[in-house]
């Protein structure tokens, strides 16, 4: 089948819940994430399109300042999530700071504690940390039909998965020390004759709460009928290394990659247009070979292909086009099999 | 009589003294799990807050959250790493 | 003339991805090479691509000199190793500290926990930025750093503001708890003894007199200068105008604007296609927003070419049109 778009993918995939983009700074995908989500709702979908991407891109594409606003809705049915990490950190220790007041009915948090409690955040993972924690968060809450998650750009968002496979694992290394502490209580109290009575370990309680959350999203994001995983792509050299290079990365990871989208492709009418310069030919001919490349790399995993356009894509109105050619592209497989010349 | 009473009274007593020394090998079970329950207690504590005491080791995201529960431990977590053994506790193992 | 002119020793390049950082950084290095300079181009970024744009094998984590060129070495940080020695480190602390509060359990399933830290890969990368400014920034006349992206290369360099703050409240609750000790013991002389030689305590304080001499280097003007890459289009330029004000709270002396990827304007006009000349007339309105917002700070115009620029005979094209092309 020659035809190509996530129409079809989500045909195929009836339990598809979850887009993730991933790729290269600069190969559009924030604006994919921004194009799926605004076609998911424009169907009817409830969607959120949550960025992670500390650029603000999702908010010059949507033209509204959406950085750290919580989920605002831009069109019907469609959210925008575009995290402002510092603000939820500091959000964050300050909700530690009430609790810790309230707990022990202080009005001032002991100075030792408190100096701790600063420099906690000094953390260098704490930025990824906090926006991985929103990301459970928001899926746990279950307020959505679809999500669509733009990973960070840098190392194409390896790094913020290789953080959340520790950081999960740290608390499940934390969660099973705290169950064997807890087994000795229980000991002592089996040889006094007691029964431990609802043994309430508070920290424990917690560590349930956040591993359970954690690995709840995990399955979720691993399970490939509800997750797909896609890697966008321009026709460029340094593109397609770092693709590669990404996609074993992540699979070391435990991400398979579903799907693959090209961006940025010329359409091919240019060529044959005797109004194109030689300048704009040349760069139609340069392209040729690395999507002849990509074509026989990931022929299989090529889910859309989007033309490049001639404007930016800002503004509903470019998200509007974008997202039609992300739905059904008009470069289907037959065309770009036509484009490698062969 | 007096057997019976000499007999009841014996094995009274024997009664209460292997329920003493019972009490006492038992207890000595009990507060040694207990310890090994305090060491666990404070070595967590350790890796999770253990940059209180000058050990780099940077606290990941969640463990403020486990930070609250700590709290009111932190002082006897912090003599008892800190002060070197002395003669009680060497006598009582 | 060379590209950075403020005679700087260490030269940060960050811009919004995808907009040829890597490219230009690898330019900027080669410029210098070019004048004699000893240059050293290191990329910090995940996934490199140093050795795409020079064609030769630059990875492994080691600095290799670059062919073709004399006086350019270059270096894909790699900091696997750095994070092998931190947990090692930490395990010994943890296990020295454990035999002398003589705790009588097994580590080991908590020194998993201690070294299980998603921190380290970062703390690592901080690290390793740390070595170069004060090793090889002895040693060569340039560093020029190609980061990841403009968010993170500010961390990776404010990172070492919150970094210090961190490590001083270690010392301090190192030196407390070393006081403490004293104080609870009954063999003050031996104990005090032993505290001045602490190892933790004397390790720390070396870490912070190297995280001070980076700060000074990467604060001060004359030594630093971080230098932003961008294209003509609002996606771009928004990116550098958000974080061109970070980079100064965080003291970081920044350098000059480099506008990548401008479609040359003869070839817009040639264009009757119209395609060109739509994406031309977009450019214009964004070079005049560049003037406006980056003005006397922009460093120079790159043209958007028919081809990727691979190889040191593009890179020299590259510096050239970087001086010589207007828009």
């Amino acid at each position: 089948m020659s035809r190509i778009g996530f129409k079809y993918v989500f045909e195929r995939m009836p339990e598809l819940r979850i887009v993730i983009f991933a790729g290269k700074g600069g190969v559009g995908k924030t604006t994919s994430s921004a194009a799926l989500s605004y076609k998911l709702a424009s169907m009817g979908r409830r969607v959120l399109c949550f960025s992670t991407d500390p650029q603000a891109s999702l908010s010059d594409i949507f033209e509204r300042n959406l950085f750290g606003k919580g989920e605002i809705e831009v069109a019907p049915n469609l959210y925008v999530l575009e995290i402002d990490a510092d603000k939820r950190i500091a959000e964050y220790v300050e909700s530690i700071r009430r609790k810790i007041k309230e707990m022990y009915k202080i009005d001032e948090i002991p100075r030792e504690v408190e100096d701790y409690i600063e420099s906690a955040v000094a953390e260098p993972a704490m930025y990824e940390s906090a926006v991985y924690d929103a990301m459970v968060d928001v899926v746990a809450e279950g307020k959505y039909d679809y999500y669509v998650f733009d990973m960070p750009p840098f190392g194409h968002g390896i790094r913020m998965v290789a953080m959340a496979d520790i950081l999960s694992k740290w608390v499940d290394k934390i969660f099973e020390a705290r169950k064997e502490a807890l087994e000795l209580d229980a000991a002592a109290a089996r040889l006094k004759g007691e029964k431990l009575l609802e043994y309430e370990d508070q920290m424990l309680k917690e560590l349930e709460y956040i591993r359970g959350r954690i690995v709840s999203f995990s399955r979720l994001i691993t399970d490939a009928k509800r997750t797909a995983f896609t890697m966008v792509l321009v026709p460029e050299r340094m593109a397609i290394l770092d693709t590669e290079k990404a996609i074993e990365m992540f699979e070391e990871l435990g991400l398979k990659m579903r799907g693959v989208v090209v961006n940025q492709v010329y359409p091919p009418q240019l060529l044959e247009d005797p109004r194109a310069p030689d300048y704009l030919k040349k760069r139609v001919l340069a392209q040729r070979p690395y999507v002849r490349e990509i074509y026989e790399k990931f022929r299989d995993l090529i889910v859309a292909v989007i033309p490049m356009l001639n404007r930016e894509p800002k503004g509903l109105e470019a998200v509007r086009i974008v997202a039609e050619e992300l739905w059904e592209s008009s470069l289907d497989l037959g065309a770009l099999e036509a484009l490698t010349g062969r | 009589m007096g057997e019976r009473k000499g007999l009841g009274f014996l094995s009274r007593i024997k009664d209460a003294i292997s329920e003493a020394v019972y009490g006492i090998a038992l207890h000595g079970q009990v507060a040694s799990i207990k310890r090994m329950k305090m060491y666990t207690e404070y070595l967590f504590m350790l890796m999770t807050i253990g940059d209180m005491m000058g050990i780099p080791i940077v606290p990941p995201y969640y463990t403020l959250r486990l930070l609250p529960y700590m709290v009111p431990n932190i002082k006897g977590w912090k003599l008892r790493m800190l002060r070197e053994r002395d003669v009680t506790d060497i006598i009582s193992g | 003339m060379p590209i950075v002119r403020g005679g700087q020793r260490f030269i940060f390049v960050g811009g919004k991805g995808g907009v040829g950082k890597t490219v230009v950084a690898s330019a900027i290095a080669l410029d210098f090479a070019m004048r004699g300079e000893k240059v050293l181009l290191a990329s910090f970024n995940p996934v490199h691509s140093l050795s795409t744009v020079f064609q030769q094998n630059l990875s492994g984590g080691v600095i290799k000199p670059v062919e073709g060129v004399k006086n350019l070495y270059a270096v894909e940080v790699e900091v696997e190793d750095i994070v092998k020695s931190y947990k090692e480190k930490i395990s010994k602390i943890i296990r020295e500290f454990l035999r002398w509060a003589e705790i009588p359990i097994d580590p080991k399933g908590f020194i998993d926990i201690a070294t299980t830290n998603p921190a380290f890969q970062e703390a690592a990368t901080f690290d390793k930025m740390m070595d170069i400014v004060l090793k090889e920034g002895q040693e060569y006349d340039r560093v020029v750093f190609d980061t990841a992206a403009v968010a993170n290369a500010i961390r990776l360099i404010g990172l070492s503001k919150i970094y210090g703050l961190w490590l001083q409240r270690v010392i301090k609750s190192r030196q407390e708890a070393l006081n403490l000790r004293y104080q609870l013991s009954w063999r003050k002389d031996k104990v005090l003894e032993e505290i001045k030689k602490d190892p933790l305590l004397l390790d720390l304080l070396s870490l912070h007199e190297r995280y001070v001499k980076v700060r000074e280097n990467l604060s001060n003007p004359s030594t630093t200068t971080f230098i932003f890459v961008t294209i003509p289009t609002i996606l771009a330029i928004s990116v550098v105008k958000r974080f061109s004000d970070m980079v100064k709270a965080y003291d970081i002396p920044s350098g000059g604007v480099v506008v990548n990827m401008v479609i040359p304007r003869s070839e817009a006009e040639r264009d009757e296609t119209g395609f060109l000349k739509s994406k031309w007339e977009e450019q214009e309105r964004n070079l005049a927003l560049i003037r406006e917002l980056f003005g006397d700070n922009i460093l120079g115009y790159i043209p958007l070419y028919p081809e990727d620029v691979v190889g040191i005979k593009a890179l020299e094209t590259l510096i050239r049109d970087l001086e010589e092309f207007k828009p």
